[in-house]
């Protein structure tokens, strides 16, 4: 009964002092103009927020990792690739489209912009000191559903010949996959998450 | 025959090879993480007690509110092409816009470019016309294949921005539309487009300095 006790107490300290660790870091964000990101894994959810308020919010479905554990704190974005990058259209001077543009009535028109349905679904945000974030969508799509198939064997084939690569050259690294409700929601984070955008990043703790 | 085999025996000796890589590799993570979570375990809170780490925790709380804004503000989300006019957490209204188009445009045989993006981050109100002049800037000349003007006459626009326009820098305004059956689309050159209706209940709504968050 004690020892059960002690055991929850424990527990109760050990989630305490990680959320304080979280609210330091979120203060010292919170007092620049700039939005950040929090990538909260332990509660399955990843937050824009700006001075302290939610922005947006996501869920994740299901998340793994593999490689050095972190430690809950501020990391910067360095870079997100896809295997499709979004491309800005170009305008053309004087092309009769920028006049038709203003016209079009249909929605689903191909106005030659940029939006979130041109954001990819599958894409890795890389961030300092080597901790990578992969994202995919829970989909049915027969592409995506191919490309998440080849995603979860490179998981088990490719990340245990990296580490021992890492392992030789002596150094290490910290890859975390995260799935997503929809391709949407995937898309939104791509759209939401800019190149140098400070991020915290909360794995959950090790029992 | 004897090549088969050869081949057979290399393949089997690559797969044998593969598989021992992976092994290693796996056992690296499994001991090699039990290891470094033990290293990096013990106590979270050197010494703190249940009761300080509480009190701690509700002043940090208490701290990251006071970055909350204050009285009215307006929220965009380019994305989804929407803008909220909130007064802390309660939303008092959402309205559908128009943002950014991300394109490129580049001066024919210039050295100018403009993107088209609507500017994200923390802004105030710093402006609040009543129907608006738009005193058009070059790029809205290169576009259409014009030469801009020399003439500072032929810049100005009473049409174009609609009956309110909200300031917050650089050029950039929440304003109205003709081009009402494009908005929740993402087609203006950076500036938020509003619908008539609706721009104006913003207009009265939000005040002077209040604050603007887009994402």
């Amino acid at each position: 009964m004690a020892v059960g006790t002690i055991a929850m107490k424990a527990e109760e300290i050990a989630k305490i002092s990680e959320q304080n660790k979280l609210l330091e870091n979120e203060l010292a964000l919170a007092r620049t103009p700039a939005s950040y990101m929090v990538i909260n894994v332990q509660d399955q959810t990843i937050s824009l927020k700006a001075r302290g308020m939610t922005l947006k919010k996501w869920e994740i479905k299901s998340s793994k990792f593999w490689g050095r554990p972190i430690p809950s704190k501020t990391y910067k974005l360095v870079k997100k690739s896809a295997l499709s990058q979004p491309k800005r259209p170009n305008i053309t001077p004087g092309k009769e489209d920028i006049k038709d543009r203003k016209k079009t009535k249909d929605s689903a028109t191909d106005l030659g912009v940029l939006e979130l349905k041109d954001m990819p679904v599958h894409y890795r945000l890389s961030f300092e000191n080597r901790i990578y974030i992969s994202v995919r969508p829970k989909t049915k799509r027969f592409w995506p559903t191919i490309l998440n198939i080849g995603k979860f064997i490179s998981w088990f084939t490719y990340l245990p010949l990296k580490t021992l690569w890492l392992t030789i050259i002596k150094k290490d690294f910290t890859e975390i996959e995260l799935v997503l409700p929809s391709e949407k929601e995937a898309q939104g984070i791509y759209w939401s998450f800019p190149d140098g955008h400070m991020t915290i990043i909360c794995l959950p703790i090790k029992s | 025959m004897a090549k088969k085999k050869t081949v057979l025996r290399t393949l089997i000796i690559l797969a044998c090879v593969f598989v021992c890589l992976e092994i290693a590799g796996f056992a690296i993570e499994i001991f090699g993480l039990s290891k470094k979570s033990a290293a990096e375990g013990g106590p979270l809170s050197a010494g703190e007690s249940l009761k300080e780490l509480q009190a701690k925790n509700s002043l940090l709380t208490n701290r990251l509110k006071t970055f909350l804004p204050k009285g009215i503000f307006i929220v965009i989300d380019t994305a989804g092409n929407r803008l909220y006019v909130m007064h802390g957490q309660k939303v008092l209204k959402e309205v559908v816009v128009s943002c950014g188009s991300g394109d490129i445009l580049e001066e024919p045989a210039g050295k100018r470019t403009w993107i088209f993006d609507t500017p994200r981050g923390e802004f105030n109100v710093t402006s609040k016309l009543v129907n608006p002049t738009w005193i058009k800037p070059d790029w809205a000349f290169i576009e259409e294949g014009d030469r801009p003007p020399a003439n500072y006459s032929e810049r100005i626009d009473n049409d174009s921005l609609g009956d309110y326009a909200l300031g917050f820098g650089d050029g950039y305004f929440i304003h109205g539309t003709l081009y009402t059956i494009l908005l929740g689309r993402n087609v203006t050159h950076g500036c938020v487009r509003v619908g008539d209706k609706d721009l104006k209940e913003v207009f009265q709504i939000v005040p002077m300095g209040g604050r603007i968050y887009i994402y």
